[in-house]
């Protein structure tokens, strides 16, 4: 009897122990998949949002009143995105997703951000000493942009208890460098309901 | 038996309580060595159930060496850690009720977990990342909304400190009705706390309040705060706008350590030994009291703006009831236990009774890098360069230290922060 007890917890302890004593596990996953995990804002929305918000821009009319007042395509900067939410959310990811819609989309010319230009400056700097007179690039020939689009992200929570309803306001605004007006408001809301567990291990 | 159990006792009950085990790394920081701490810190094996301790600590001196930027690597790691074990273990509470309360995870005082939000939000400032600096703000008043919702009593859903930081970080930002009411907030939490234990409106408050209501056009209440306080003078938001500010915050000396308390009673008829270990808040020597400050011609003393060493008296205050529950719950089992092993054979009685009395043990875990108090100054000046003198004084007024910061600068409407946390030899000495 004592026997068959002790051979029925040893066959227990192994059991247990294979179930958890795995290897670290690794399952590639598709960058478009959408895997929430904490809430928070994460890879997903910020993709979406500039996704749809970049959209919705273009499709407005200041682009064609744009392009029949001057007969070229607008060029556009993307200036300050403020974080005034609840978390450190990464703005720069955000930023380049924007710039990546833009740019891609064909339909305005874009312009490199203040960091960037003095890098290129930098460059054709060093090109104005360096490099054979027929590939040099000359000073003062940069494209000045039309357009500043400029944002932040807002955020409301509610909460009772382990439950959350996290509310995420996006706000961009598009003004013209010529006489500050805006043209295009664009607004994208992501609304979560996260509840958290009562118990763990 | 009782003899040789007591004995036994005395020879293997000596063995290092986790407050003891801070203490080398105490006398490294009062030392000046922040690398020997973190050094000590760092050899040291860390069970699961002490992790958010150690990255608490580890951010806390990162932070003192000027690395904020790792510091909040590691405040952060620790808030999330805090979330999760925000939730119950019910594996945890069996070993606590069998065992000891120190067997559990260490999820962290609520005032502890404020202290988190508070000093990332400094590491933020002092780095001049004023937006990231707003999150920590956002945050602080949602976290004390939630420890409201769990209940935790008038000292842990408010905080002086968390809120009045939040508001210089709205004003930084130029969001003025933000900023007054979190300075609104920060005089309700002195008021709240004043009922508690003695801490006082610092004098600063009362200047930002009438400030505040005045450049946001909140006239009655302006009026009100003008003959509760009895100042009739006061720099406007609009020549503040014009200067540069230095905050300066002194971050004083170590929190206070908990000791274990313990009893051991035999009890009739057999002469069963029963122990009860409490913890208990040992406070620390003062060492420093103020900071005096010289800059640009103007000398001026920090106040004290959050006093975490009466906060965490209050806290442990509040646990006693649940943690004496626990206590009588885990000897009464015991005993049972012992009792029943002591029928069947009078040595295995001995050793259950032993073993049950070395485990019970006080949990003396708390964040022990903490400061004994945080202090502040603020001063406008004109924008320029200065150099920065800080006098630190011992509680009769003497000068005992003098730290200078030079090249301060300070630029129009822009606030500088910063710390600078110094812990006095004297306060390392503990008695038992």
């Amino acid at each position: 009897m004592r026997i068959y007890r002790i051979c029925a917890l040893i066959t227990l302890v192994l059991t247990v122990s294979l179930m958890f004593g795995c290897a670290t596990q690794v399952k590639r996953i598709d960058p478009d998949e959408v895997k929430d995990l904490s809430g928070a804002w994460n890879d997903a929305d910020s993709r979406l949002v500039s996704e749809e918000m970049i959209a919705d821009m273009l499709e407005r009319p200041w682009v064609s009143d744009f392009m029949v007042d001057s007969g070229k395509r607008p060029a556009v900067i993307v200036g300050t995105v403020r974080n005034l939410s609840h978390e450190h959310i990464n703005i720069n990811t955000f930023v380049n997703d924007i710039e990546r819609s833009l740019v891609n989309s064909g339909r305005v010319d874009f312009v490199a951000s203040a960091v960037e230009r003095e890098e290129i400056r930098g460059e054709r700097k060093d090109q104005d000493l360096n490099a054979r007179e027929d590939t040099r690039k000359a000073m003062g020939q940069e494209l000045g942009a039309d357009f500043m689009l400029k944002g932040q992200i807002n955020t409301i929570i509610d909460h009772a208890g382990k439950k959350q309803v996290r509310y995420y306001q996006v706000d961009l605004t598009l003004i013209s460098l010529a006489d500050n007006r805006k043209v295009w408001l664009g607004q994208k809301k992501i609304k979560k309901f996260v509840k958290r567990s009562k118990l763990r291990y | 038996m009782p003899g040789l159990l007591l004995g036994l006792l005395l020879v293997v009950g000596g063995c290092a309580s986790y407050s003891n085990s801070f203490a080398p790394i105490a006398a490294e920081i009062a030392g000046q060595d922040l690398d020997g701490a973190l050094e000590l810190l760092g050899k040291r094996k860390v069970p699961e159930r002490n992790r958010l301790l150690s990255l608490m600590n580890r951010g806390m001196l990162l932070r003192m060496r000027g690395e904020f930027k790792a510091s909040n690597q590691e405040f952060l790691a620790a808030k999330r850690l805090a979330e999760a074990l925000n939730a119950l273990s019910l594996r945890e509470q069996t070993t606590a009720l069998t065992i000891n309360d120190a067997t559990r995870s260490y999820v962290g005082a609520p005032y502890e977990r404020v202290m988190l939000n508070l000093y990332m939000a400094l590491n933020y400032l002092e780095l001049g990342e004023l937006d990231q600096a707003r999150v920590e703000a956002l945050q602080v008043d949602l976290l004390l909304g939630e420890l409201g919702d769990d209940e935790v009593g008038p000292l842990f859903d408010n905080d002086p400190l968390a809120r009045y930081l939040s508001a210089l970080i709205f004003e930084a930002g130029g969001e003025l009705s933000d900023a007054m009411i979190a300075y609104r907030s920060a005089y309700q939490a002195y008021l709240e706390h004043q009922e508690r234990y003695p801490v006082a409106v610092p004098h600063q408050l009362e200047v930002d309040l009438l400030r505040a209501s005045e450049a946001v056009g909140l006239t009655e209440e302006n009026q009100q705060y003008v003959s509760e306080f009895g100042i009739d003078v006061w720099q406007t938001a609009e020549q503040l706008r014009q200067q540069g500010e230095l905050v300066f915050l002194f971050h004083r000396g170590l929190a206070p350590v908990k000791v274990e308390q313990s009893l051991t009673v035999p009890v009739p008829p057999r002469g069963q030994l029963v122990r009860v270990a409490l913890p208990e808040y040992l406070r620390r020597p003062a060492g420093y009291s103020v900071a005096r400050l010289r800059i640009g011609g103007q000398v001026l003393e920090t106040e004290i703006f959050e006093d975490i060493e009466n906060l965490a008296i209050a806290e442990l205050e509040r646990n006693r009831p649940a943690i004496l529950a626990r206590a009588v719950a885990r000897n009464i089992l015991k005993y049972r236990v012992t009792k029943e092993a002591g029928k069947k054979d009078d040595l295995a009685g001995l050793l259950v009774n032993l073993t049950g009395l070395l485990t019970e043990r006080a949990d003396t875990r708390s964040w022990m890098s903490l400061p004994a108090d945080i202090q502040l100054a603020r001063i406008a000046l004109v924008p320029g360069v200065y150099d920065l003198e800080v006098e630190l004084l011992d509680p009769s007024g003497a000068r005992v230290k003098t730290r200078s910061f030079p090249a301060v600068r300070l630029e129009a409407g822009r606030k500088t922060f910063i710390s600078c946390h110094e812990v006095a030899k004297e306060s390392l000495v503990r008695k038992h």
